[in-house]
């Protein structure tokens, strides 16, 4: 017997299990999800997955979260000479 | 009978193109068995037709199928909750100020980089700086590339502590003391152009 609330929600709705299809399309998963130091955050997916330890991630987190420091003299004389060629 | 040394490469009027068949890729040597086997056993030129990475090769306009270096560019991605978790811990969505935090500045659920998987010159052009050079132009073309499809950084993997501080030198920063891996902001690329 569904009560009132459930009810509510089926109502109008005509549901045919025999023409539900398994999802069998792949989904991206994190692992591992235990928090150790010495353990990496990776994603399986198609691309390329940069895998981080906590420590890492946080550094990389918080030079993302300031503003970007300017080219240094060396980076800016790589790259003009970079444009000569 | 008098047999005469191979002729050692030289840097005359570089070019930067795309691996193709006609490079002559097993003539490449460089100093690093991993980067010379990737160029001379397939897997670059493998990798290159798939489009699982580009690879760039350095070319001499007078001689263009020998390889005198070359960098390989990709895709990739860093998790959001990866980032979340190592600065506020994994319990970050719990927390508004957090879940503000992180979301205002990483609305996506990934953060897209440019991968520089590989860098190697030819061995003959050890201590020429050549190596700058060429690291010049591939960051000069992920930031182009940067321009067309959206990504924060160039990341590395470097491949020996010794060569942290070549990178170093153009602003690389560890993740971590002792990590080899590094990263270089597109926005701190663009400024120097």
């Amino acid at each position: 017997m569904l009560n009132q609330r459930q009810n509510s929600r089926l109502s109008g709705v005509s549901l045919d299990s025999s023409r539900l299809l398994p999802n069998t399309a792949p989904r991206p998963q994190l692992m591992p999800s235990t928090a150790s130091s010495s353990k990496s955050y990776c994603l399986a997916a198609s691309s390329e997955r940069i895998e981080l330890t906590p420590d890492e991630a946080k550094t990389l987190g918080e030079a993302l979260m300031k503003p970007a420091p300017k080219a240094n003299a060396h980076l800016t004389k790589i790259l003009k000479n970079a444009s000569k060629w | 009978m008098v047999i005469t040394p191979p002729s050692k490469v030289a840097v005359s009027n570089p070019k930067i193109e795309p691996l193709g068949l006609h490079h002559d890729r097993a003539a490449f040597l460089c100093l690093n068995q991993d980067l010379t086997d990737y160029m001379r056993d397939g897997r670059a030129l493998k990798e290159a037709v798939q489009r699982d990475t580009s690879v760039y090769v350095c070319i001499n306009e007078e001689k263009p199928t020998q390889i005198i270096g070359y960098f390989t560019l990709a895709q990739g991605q860093v998790s959001r909750d990866s980032i979340a978790r190592g600065m506020y811990g994994n319990d970050w969505r719990s927390s508004s100020k957090f879940r503000n935090k992180i979301f205002s500045k990483f609305p996506r659920d990934f953060i897209n980089a440019t991968i520089l998987g590989k860098l190697a010159i030819h061995s003959d052009l050890k201590g020429q700086d050549f190596g700058e050079e060429l690291l010049g132009k591939a960051l000069a073309m992920a930031l182009k590339g940067a321009d067309i499809v959206a990504s924060k950084m160039v990341y590395l993997d470097a491949i020996h502590e010794k060569v942290v501080p070549f990178y170093v030198r153009a602003g690389f920063q560890r993740t971590e003391d002792g990590s080899l891996k590094m990263f270089l902001l597109m926005d701190t690329i663009a400024s120097g152009k």
